[in-house]
């Protein structure tokens, strides 16, 4: 029977689907997506610099606005953070971590997500008040800055620092995959618990002597989190770990369990080298001489990093760089869907699983490796309200009345700068107005259960219930400019071909744009809405029911939640009837 | 399992062999020199919208076409190609009607969306030779959804 389940489980299992298991389970998989990728971006780079200046024509103006925001979302949907998994910003970003040292510990205070949520604020905003999407060449310089901020920020910094802490986009697919029906995870767990050598995390080394620059982790990194966790009741204990070493992998390990003194759960572990009998606790790299003992809501593979370097043996597959160990990973938050802890796995223990897409929300109080609790992860919950509230500020940004309000404003404030008077439109749309919605239903949500929880805490925990009715609103809007764009790229590169003089492709046949017919557009796109309406109901309820006793109390706590999801509904279904409109400047 | 040195090398050359290559492929198209450049050889003036001012729905376009030295262009096949500076967009392409000194007019052109368009005008001349210039439209009066109910709606109600 549990032979069966065994079986069943690894069924469901992308990388048991053939063909495609198959060249994910290949080394250079990944690889080989991102140089495809980076092929485009090159045509993307060239022709935003140097093609013609009018998008629809250009291939700058076509592939990130039509196609990729697109795809990307769809991805999102139907697998999962597929963008990042071929990121054409890691080749270059990759060559840097070989040029360089990269070897600094991203800084202490900006361990956070707030640094990435002002860059989205920013580039949300910059897209409208510039008009990214009718300038081949500024988003030429937008991509171009993409390759140099990943090239130069991870040259220095060590692990995947710029994904983590910076890249607005990855943000945007860490936060919306958490709806996606696939994560990487692992198949036994049990397994996890014989390992001794914990590759997924630490790598795997070889034998060969190791060069100049080895970036080798060795210290540790810790995502900001509530800082009184060791007050919270957990525990960390040593002991020396079972089991046989394997070959060639040097000293003892020692391994670490976090458990919770109340419940003595098992959180997590962390491993650690006992090197020549050192000091086991992990050593502050910014302190010398003070040893960290990581705070629980730390993750175990952060302290891993640290001794994750054995002498002499250079790295050959890399660990986690997301600092997500495995064992105690629950989620997408965060993971890049790079499949390092695929490769690296010695048991073949890690898949790419399908779940339920609403699984990610179950016990959002449960810590998770290289996040932390999420429910004490404030920076988190900002970001997944930014990017709700954006997924309906900037579809407002293209219909009529956007234009109104912003006439309005500038009347009314004087002034006739229209990234001005569009800066006032965003700090209002995605940080006062969510601001008020969300702690007004966090205040009605305690109230109505006469709940004990802080205000920040309970705002943080049903945030998370918004993913989906903004995910169904991103999908509704990049969806809708896919369909009816999605052929617009075979003119353009036919054109493209035409004016260096090889037609192979045929005079470029500008008529061509939709993929389906218009009239499915409108359906398509309220479903889209209704369906993340209704998961985020399912996941509220979910989240409520898991704090609340009884279902009545979860429902009252709910009710507040519920009423702003339906009222982002609404929001939707409003703009999606109103007229579009696409301007450049209407002020001056 | 048994990875060998050898998968080391060709592991760490991968991207840098990638990167390479998407640089030169960048250089070789720089040195190409840039494309779709606008000929020039065309004085396009749009005289009259109707209806004034232009709305999303059916419209007629007028236009005036001469040459570099201010003379009109006769006996020219004019299509144009009405688009907008937003990507995705299915572009309007019609035919013209001479109107003589120069003049055209647009053939069941309509606006399917307000904003800013831009109108292009490609001409093959009596020679046989074509040419195509390029002329800003801004704020059409918009009347499209994202739905894209109102432009059946418009087309019955016309
Ligand atoms: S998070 Fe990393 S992998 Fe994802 S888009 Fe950003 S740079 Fe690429
Ligand atoms: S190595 Fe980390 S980021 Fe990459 S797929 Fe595995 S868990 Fe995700
Ligand atoms: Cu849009």
């Amino acid at each position: 029977m549990a032979a069966l389940r065994t079986q069943q489980s690894r069924q469901r299992d992308l990388l048991n689907v053939p063909v495609v298991g198959g060249f994910l389970r290949w080394k250079h998989a990944r690889t080989s997506m991102q140089a495809v990728l980076l092929a485009v971006s090159a045509l993307i780079l060239y022709d935003g610099f140097w093609g013609p200046q009018l998008a629809p024509k250009n291939v700058a103006g076509v592939l990130p606005w039509v196609h990729w925001r697109g795809l990307v979302v769809l991805a999102l949907l139907i697998a999962g953070n597929l963008f990042c998994m071929a990121c054409p910003f890691m080749l270059p970003r990759r060559l840097a971590k070989k040029l360089f040292p990269a070897n600094r510990p991203w800084p202490k205070v900006m361990r956070s997500k707030w640094l990435a949520i002002g860059v989205l604020l920013v580039f949300f905003w910059a897209y409208e008040a510039f008009d990214l999407w009718a300038s081949p060449w500024l988003t030429a310089w937008v991509a171009l800055t993409y390759f140099a901020a990943a090239f130069a920020i991870d040259g220095i910094f060590r692990g995947a620092a710029f994904c983590k802490y910076v890249c607005p986009i990855g943000q945007f697919h860490f936060v919306h995959s958490m709806v996606s029906p696939l994560e990487i995870k692992v198949r036994q767990p049990a397994l996890c618990g014989s390992c001794t050598t914990k590759d997924c995390i630490k790598g795997r080394y070889s034998q060969a002597p190791k060069p100049q620059n080895d970036r080798s982790f060795r210290e540790v990194e810790s995502v900001q989190d509530s800082p009184n966790t060791m007050a919270s009741g957990l525990t960390v204990e040593d002991h020396p770990h079972p089991g046989p070493l394997p070959q060639g992998r040097g000293d003892s390990f020692i391994s670490e369990r976090i458990t919770r003194a109340d419940s003595g759960e098992i959180l997590g572990s962390q491993i650690e080298r006992g090197h020549s009998g050192a000091s086991r606790n992990p050593v502050d790299p910014d302190e010398p001489g003070k040893a960290v003992v990581p705070p629980a809501d730390d993750t175990p593979s952060q302290a891993m990093r640290q001794v994750a370097a054995p002498a002499g043996l250079q790295l050959v597959q890399s660990g986690c760089e997301l600092w997500l160990f495995q064992e105690s990973k629950k989620g997408n938050m965060d993971c890049t869907f790079c499949l390092d802890c695929i490769q690296a796995c010695p048991y073949d223990n890690v898949g790419i699983r399908l779940r339920a897409p609403t699984s990610e929300f179950r016990r959002l109080d449960t810590w998770r490796s290289g996040v932390g609790t999420l429910v004490k992860r404030t920076d988190v919950a900002a970001l997944v309200i930014v990017l709700v509230f954006a997924a309906f500020v900037n579809a407002f940004g293209m219909v009529a009345p956007v234009y109104a309000l912003e006439q309005w404003l500038a009347n009314m404030l004087g002034v006739r700068n229209e990234p001005l008077v569009l800066g006032v439109v965003f700090m209002v749309g995605l940080v006062a107005v969510p601001f008020v919605l969300v702690t007004s239903a966090g205040w009605a949500s305690r109230a109505l259960v006469a709940g004990a929880e802080p205000l920040g805490a309970t705002v943080t925990r049903y945030s998370f219930a918004l993913i989906p009715i903004g995910f169904g609103m991103w999908l509704a809007h990049y969806g809708f400019h896919f369909f009816i764009g999605a052929l617009t790229v075979i003119p353009v590169m036919q054109s493209f071909l035409v004016d260096f003089g090889i037609p192979i492709l045929g005079d470029p046949r500008w008529e061509l744009a939709a993929i389906v017919p218009e009239s499915w557009l409108a359906p398509l796109e309220l479903l889209l809405l209704e369906l993340g309406m209704l998961v985020s109901l399912t996941v509220g309820y979910r989240i409520a029911k898991e704090q609340q006793r009884t279902a009545a109390r979860a429902a009252r706590a709910l009710l507040p939640w519920a009423v702003l999801i339906v009222m982002l509904f609404f929001a939707g279904a409003w703009l999606m009837t109103q007229p579009m409109e696409m301007r450049g400047t209407i002020l001056g | 399992m048994n990875r060998s040195i050898h998968d080391v090398v060709e592991v760490r050359a991968c991207p840098t062999i990638a990167v390479v290559f998407a640089l030169l492929g960048v250089l070789a198209l720089i040195a190409c020199g840039p494309r779709g450049q606008e000929s020039g050889a065309l004085d396009v003036t749009i005289i009259s919208v109707a209806p004034d001012p232009a709305t999303v729905g059916d419209a007629v376009l007028t236009l005036e076409i001469r040459d570099v030295d201010g003379n009109p262009i006769e006996g020219a096949t004019i299509e144009v190609e009405g688009t907008m500076t937003h990507a995705g967009m299915q572009p309007v392409i019609v035919a013209t009607e001479a109107l003589g000194a120069g003049k055209y007019a647009t053939r069941d052109f309509r606006f399917t969306m307000g904003g800013d368009w831009v109108i292009i005008v490609r001409a093959t001349l009596a020679d046989g030779t074509t040419v195509q210039q390029r002329v800003d439209l801004k704020g059409v009066q918009g009347e499209m959804k994202m739905d894209m109910k109102s432009k059946d709606s418009s087309q019955e109600g016309k």
